[in-house]
């Protein structure tokens, strides 16, 4: 991502739709990661997945939750970000970097009935 | 097709959708005990999902993105997570009652036993839904569902006293036959308010602009469409209230079944009103079950970020489309424990007016948030309605529980 | 800093605060449903019986006059059998207050009339007697709400 503006990781990024370079969906900024440099926090990554927002609802159902949806997550990279706006565009395929993974499992398996 | 045809279809679409098993029990019910006297709410009931309509409707013409998609940006994660768990649960509750609707309607017609219908109604919707594209099944079932106008020739054959009909819409202290009888006045304005407002309208209206593709330049059709079609609409919640007045009312019959409904019609018109009314009323229960279905779908994948869409393929919204089987298959499983469809549609309406601030409020900071609209956002006259609306549905929520607790349930 | 160990502590409070929630309410509930049904409730009952009474001699009349199929007569008069049985046990079956015994007790034998008036309706050719059945539960049953007033 080029150029210099002032990007509020709250209101822009943060819950968030991730739209791959092919302009389909492949989930929600879920979790951001941080690194500790001397210029304060950087970003380094966006989080998706049940491993990053399960710890975001209240104690008691964040254990639940867990539990049934798993602690699975997927990292993406700063660098793959290309675009904020909107939504947040990557630059690579959702496959490529391990997004979507359940959506093309459900998508698989929904192709053996006719007319999918 | 030209844009004339299209905003005729979609007025008429929108008129054959207006009511479902919920609106149907109510208004037959509020007129049969009350008379003309609660039609006052209709009509501000249905001022009320035009607004919101319209707004969810602009939203998705300027940009393409469907209320859902809005909520968990604007509103955080926890937020949008409850109403999500809210609506969806809302959902579920009157797809179940729509898909035992259905049943009832086949039996009435057919006299086959009720579980194997309604085990097939669920087949048939999981077919329609699968197959149809979206404009097919939005156009089917709100056209089909234009049948019931052969409530409105009832309603209208049975000279109706139009200087008492016209006092009906002026809000004003009710004849009451003593002071329970004011709770239960009270009672039925909230569950008609609720019935007419059931936010699967206005998510299902937004996703479908999505997945008809609109652009800035449909606000306006968004608006013809909208006013007319739920006006029209409305006087079909009308006739009911008034077929419930001066049918059912003078012979002491307080309508709970939908086959009670189409008595009101077979009386004036015989066989022939009697299978219009009960066809009817099928088209507009399972038009309600096809919406609520793909509703929970559409609100589940907007919120997680899946691909979704009827415009999909099935095999490229993976998760979007098991979610709409799901919705019919667990309701259909609900009806089979031989639970009432009626009871269910009480407890859903109920509990979807306590939700209702929760589910219309991200909708009026959405619309109105100039960040996100532009030059669309809001203006005056929709921000004053839509906060009006906002202030006493809040209201009506807070008084539904009570209500329907010293009600002893919608009773009396 | 949260520790898991914290988050866990966290957890259990708050799922010993929605336990307690929750037994309250069932408790609650529990309690309403075992107080004995006052004036309001055997009214209640008796109006939904008095509707379905009306209803059922409705449907017969128009059925003798052509208006309605026989498949649906049949039909309808099994759903509304079925509103009929379960009001009809739901009256029987209520703990009613003292003072309002002899309304409930009045009301069973119409209820009954009525049971025995739909249930040859969801055969074929229902006898002629039922929409007498039907018309004197009615008459009964609205003459018992009206005294229960409101």
């Amino acid at each position: 991502m080029s150029g210099d503006r002032r990007l509020d990781l709250l209101r822009e990024v943060l819950d968030h739709e991730v739209v791959d370079s092919e302009g389909i969906g492949c989930g929600m900024v879920d979790d951001l990661e941080f690194r500790v440099t001397e210029q304060g926090l950087v970003v380094t990554a966006l989080l998706v997945g049940p491993g990053a927002w399960v710890p975001r609802l209240p104690a008691l159902f964040a254990v639940m939750a867990g539990k049934v949806f798993g602690r699975q997550r997927v990292r993406v990279p700063w660098h793959h970000v290309v675009k904020v706006g909107e939504v947040i565009r990557l630059d690579a395929t959702a496959p490529s970097l391990g997004l979507g993974v359940l959506d093309r499992k459900a998508g698989r398996w929904l192709a053996r009935l006719p007319g999918s | 097709m030209g844009q004339f045809a299209e905003i005729f279809l979609g007025i008429l679409t929108a008129m054959g959708g207006f009511v479902e098993i919920g609106e149907l029990t109510f208004t037959l019910k509020a007129g049969s005990h009350f008379s003309y006297q609660l039609l006052w709410v209709i009509a501000l009931a249905t001022v009320g999902i035009m607004v919101y309509c319209e707004m969810a409707g602009r939203v998705a013409a300027v940009r393409k993105r469907a209320v859902f998609s809005l909520i968990r940006e604007r509103d955080g994660f926890r937020l949008a997570l409850l109403t999500l768990v809210a609506a969806t649960v809302v959902n579920l509750l009157t797809c179940t009652a729509e898909i035992g609707g259905v049943a009832m309607l086949w039996q009435l017609l057919s006299d086959w036993p009720y579980r194997g219908l309604a085990a097939l109604a669920v087949a048939f919707f999981l077919l329609v839904v699968w197959f149809l594209p979206f404009s097919g099944i939005e156009r089917t079932f709100g056209l089909g569902g234009l049948l019931m106008i052969v409530f409105m020739a009832a309603a209208l054959k049975g000279s109706p006293d139009w200087g008492q009909l016209a006092a009906g819409f002026v809000p004003r202290a009710p004849q009451l036959e003593g002071p329970r009888d004011g709770l239960l006045y009270a009672y039925f304005a909230v569950a008609l308010m609720s019935s007419v407002m059931l936010p699967y309208e206005t998510y299902f209206y937004a996703s479908g602009g999505i997945e008809d593709q609109w652009k800035p330049s449909d606000v306006g059709l968004n608006r013809i469409v909208v006013f007319v079609g739920f006006a029209l609409g409305s006087l079909l919640a009308v006739a009911l209230i008034v077929l419930g007045a001066d049918y059912f009312g003078p012979r002491s019959i307080e309508p709970e079944l939908p086959g009670t409904a189409a008595l009101g019609v077979s009386a004036t018109f015989g066989q022939v009103g009697l299978v219009m009314a009960l066809l009817g009323m099928f088209f507009a229960f399972a038009g309600a079950a096809i919406e609520t279905a793909l509703s929970s779908a559409y609100n589940l994948a907007q919120f997680a970020g899946w691909p979704w869409g009827k415009a999909r393929k099935p095999r490229e919204a993976g998760r979007f489309t098991l979610a709409w089987i799901v919705t019919f298959v667990l309701a259909g499983a609900f009806i089979q424990t031989g639970v009432n469809p009626v009871d269910v549609v009480e407890y859903s309406i109920v509990f979807s007016v306590v939700v209702l601030p929760l589910t219309y409020f991200p909708v009026l900071m959405v619309a109105g948030d100039k960040r996100i609209m532009g030059k669309h956002a809001n203006g005056w006259l929709a921000n004053a309605l839509g906060w009006s609306y906002l202030v006493a549905i809040t209201l009506t929520a807070l008084a539904a529980i009570p209500l329907f607790l010293l009600t002893h349930g919608g009773r009396g | 800093m949260r520790t898991p160990a914290d988050r866990h502590r966290q957890a259990l409070a708050q799922g010993v605060v929605l336990i307690v929630l929750l037994f309250a309410s069932a408790a609650a509930a529990f309690a309403v449903s075992q107080r004995p049904s006052g004036r309001d409730e055997v009214r209640n009952c008796v109006s939904d019986l008095r509707s379905q009474a009306a209803e059922l001699d409705v449907m017969l009349a128009q059925s003798s006059q052509g208006r309605i199929t026989s498949r649906f007569l049949l039909a309808h008069a099994r759903q509304l059998g079925d509103d009929i049985v379960a009001s009809h046990g739901e009256l029987v079956g209520m703990t009613v207050e003292p003072p309002f015994l002899q309304l409930r007790d009045a009301a069973v034998p119409l209820a009954g009339q009525l049971v025995a008036a739909v249930a040859p309706v969801q055969e074929r050719d229902p006898p002629p007697a039922s929409r007498d059945q039907a018309r004197r539960s009615f008459q009964g049953l609205l003459a018992i709400e009206a005294s229960a007033g409101r």
